[in-house]
């Protein structure tokens, strides 16, 4: 009851801030106009030079040169050169090597293995490379030819089939949205807790008659409101201009939006704790939220990332939070498709929250 | 040595029991039933002892004023019994109940108006009120009359429905001692709530204590202003580095004094010969400067044979004003006591 009136309380003190929250969809929304129309594929991917090293000379090589040919500058050339223009010239973000005997293999219904030499360093190129292969696949396959899913794989790893078929937008929308999400909440929760202290009404709530939890908890329902339909809107404003797929369950969409929100929400609290002015907001809820971001793969898919970070990221509430959308976007799940992630993400709430709690109480009482 | 500072908490668990203890009616008896037993309180800061070993009662339908310059522990004390800071030694009793170990009963009952002002700038003033009553767990239905209630009584039901940080300082200082008051507290903490505000602000602000005491309410008061506390104050308390020098009525803390009245003679004041009056034996203190001579004396009247010789001869440069020594006469010279010793 009194975490629902502190709730309201900070609902109503976030709703006076007309600009606070234009800023919330605009800033945003800002960016993911110029991420896409800076990384969109299609137009500009004509231009990325694709290497190609035809070892195969069959049938299946010049059914895949003639695709990859329609969204790239495909050229053929030696293994030498398109390690030069990989590695030292960095001309290209990536070369495909068809190995010989790939047709045959494939004919015989047997799976190869093609390898991409690739330049992380060039990931946007080097993703748009791999939409165009997807669809590349997809092409040869809608010519009737007899691609099935298990025969091409790209660095041991099947690029078709259950795999996600990321495009840049598909990547990039969600993962800036749920990048904004994470930075305003780490900002407007470090920054209701200090606003309370300048106001001098954190000393009145402090001996009122009203748990910490309440107290805490009240305040981040609050937030945990408007993160969620911040990031509702931005996935919306997705949708309706940039034609981002949303899935097949609204209900599904919304759970996992209020539990990525809930975990990050929660996880603001724990930040919160240790920026004891509101200058600190700023660099601190920076820092933490492109690191968080980076390594959690919301700026570009984590099988762009090295091995050791990888599995530096599955610890991470982001990457959770940006497969368990995924998941719902891309992959059309319905709730019990994310069970998994919808769990795991729980834990974190109530891990950060019983953190950050700990952390406020103490803060309280170091100043008495 | 500090007596007080001495007394230990076996010392007056006693009190407390037989305070417990369902007592005989006696409301109307001469002596009101004290609502708050303050015992050994002490807070330290490090090597600061900001509040040393503070013991005094309240009152029910009393205000206490509590006095002390800069940096005296009026503040530290207020937030200990506010339940704000834990106390280093001591404990106080409001109704019964420990404000160390009965926080959660003992806040319900407290209402604290902070020294500095604290609401939501962006709430408007109805708005404050209503949160703090819900917070303190008032009945929706008893909540808005409430709030208009006490809109009415500060003076502000006009402005009720304007942001709190577009009202003046003064007003802010209204609302601020308002919302202590919400939920109906036993106890009234108050913190300089005249600080910075104008002479008709303060006499609002005056005139509202006065009725929260005539309704029956104890009052605790700090506040810088000797005059306010003189005029508003059943009790008034000293305090000194952390100490309580003083604690009584005025009268009472007057009559421990040798002397009670001032004369203070302004003008050409250079060549006064004082030995008339010297010889009158009862002089206590002399306070000199260029324009002014101040005289503390028990009875002023003993000396106006002298005074008169004096005022004569000077011919019309020198004017006399007799007065009763003030409170502020009282605190400093309190004041000063201690700090020579
Ligand atoms: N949080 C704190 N940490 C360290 N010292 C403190 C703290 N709070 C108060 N003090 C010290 O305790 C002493 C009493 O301070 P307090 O604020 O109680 O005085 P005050 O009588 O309210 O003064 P004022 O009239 O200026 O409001 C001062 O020496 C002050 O520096
Ligand atoms: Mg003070």
């Amino acid at each position: 009851m009194k975490t629902l009136t502190v709730m309201l309380k900070d609902l109503r003190l976030i709703s006076r801030d007309r600009f606070g929250l234009v800023a919330l969809l605009a800033v945003p929304i800002v960016v993911i106009m110029v991420i896409a129309a800076a990384t969109q594929s299609g137009a500009g991917s004509k231009s990325i030079l694709f290497p190609i090293v035809n070892d195969d000379q069959g049938p299946v090589a010049t059914a895949l040169i003639r695709a990859f040919n329609e969204h790239l500058d495909v050229r053929e050339v030696s293994r030498a050169t398109a390690h030069h223009l990989v590695a030292e010239a960095n001309d290209a973000p990536a070369a495909l090597i068809l190995p010989r005997e790939l047709s045959k293999r494939y004919l015989a219904q047997k799976p190869t293995t093609v390898e991409l030499l690739t330049d992380p360093a060039q990931w946007q190129e080097l993703e748009a490379i791999k939409v165009v292969m997807l669809l590349a696949d997809r092409e040869t396959a809608s010519l009737g030819d007899p691609f099935s899913q298990e025969l091409l794989r790209l660095h041991e790893r099947n690029i078709t089939g259950d795999h996600v078929s990321f495009s840049s937008l598909d990547q990039n929308i969600p993962g800036f949205s749920l990048m904004f999400v994470l930075l305003t909440l780490i900002f407007s929760v470090s920054l209701a807790l200090r606003e309370e202290e300048v106001s001098g009404t954190s000393r009145r709530l402090a001996i009122a008659p009203l748990p910490p939890a309440s107290l805490l908890g009240g305040k981040l329902l609050a937030r945990l409101i408007v993160g969620t339909a911040q990031l509702l809107l931005l996935l919306l404003f997705g949708h309706f201009v940039y034609g981002l797929r949303l899935g097949h369950s609204p209900v599904a969409i919304i759970v996992v939006a209020a539990a990525v929100v809930t975990s990050m929400t929660c996880f603001a609290a724990v930040v919160a704790a240790f920026v004891r002015t509101r200058e600190q907001a700023i660099p601190v809820g920076l820092a933490v939220a492109f690191v968080l971001a980076a390594l959690g793969g919301l700026f570009w898919p984590l099988y762009d990332l090295p091995h050791a970070m990888q599995s530096v990221a599955r610890l991470l509430m982001t990457s959770w939070s940006m497969s368990a959308i995924q998941d719902v976007i891309l992959r059309d799940r319905n709730i019990a498709g994310i069970s998994k992630e919808l769990i795991v993400l729980s834990g974190y709430s109530l891990a950060f929250f019983a953190i950050g709690l700990q952390l406020f109480r103490y803060g309280e009482k170091a100043k008495s | 040595m500090h007596r007080q500072q001495l007394l230990r908490k076996q010392d007056y668990e006693e009190d407390i029991r037989s305070f417990n203890a369902p007592s005989p009616v006696d409301n109307q008896g001469e002596r009101a039933r004290a609502v708050l037993r303050i015992e050994g309180l002490s807070k330290s800061y490090g090597a600061i002892a900001a509040v040393a070993g503070v013991s005094f009662d309240i009152r029910e339908g009393e205000v206490f004023g509590l006095l002390g310059l800069n940096g005296a522990g009026k503040t530290t004390l207020i937030s200990m019994l506010a339940t704000e800071q834990r106390p280093s030694a001591g404990d106080a009793v409001l109704l019964g109940h420990s404000i160390c170990n009965e926080r959660r009963t003992v806040r319900q009952m407290i209402g604290v108006a902070p020294q500095e002002i604290a609401l939501y700038p962006m709430l408007t003033t109805a708005e404050n009120l209503r949160f703090m009553g819900r917070i303190y767990g008032i009945k929706a239905s008893e909540l808005e009359e409430r709030v208009e209630q006490l809109l009415e009584s500060i003076g502000l039901a006009e402005r009720r429905d304007d942001y709190v940080g577009s009202l003046s300082g003064g007003m802010k200082r209204r609302v601020n001692l308002a919302a202590a008051l919400v939920h109906q507290p036993k106890l009234i903490l108050l913190d300089e709530p005249t600080a910075g505000v104008d002479p008709e602000s303060r006499d609002e602000i005056l005139k509202i204590v006065r009725r929260l005491r005539d309704d029956g309410n104890a009052i605790v008061y700090t506040t810088h202003y000797m005059e306010e506390a003189e005029h508003l104050s059943d009790r008034i308390g000293i305090l000194n580095s952390g100490r309580l020098v003083a604690a009584g009525t005025l009268e009472a803390l007057r009559e421990e004094l040798e002397f009670s009245e001032v004369i203070e003679l302004t003008g050409f004041t250079a060549g006064i010969d004082l030995t008339p009056m010297r010889a009158l034996g009862q002089l206590c203190r002399v306070d000199r400067d260029e324009k002014r001579l101040r005289l503390l004396v028990k009875r002023a009247a003993d000396f106006l044979v002298p005074l008169q010789k004096i005022i004569s001869r000077s011919g019309k440069s020198i004017q006399l004003k007799i007065m009763p020594f003030s409170l502020e006469d009282l605190f400093l010279h309190l004041a000063r006591k201690e700090v020579n010793g």
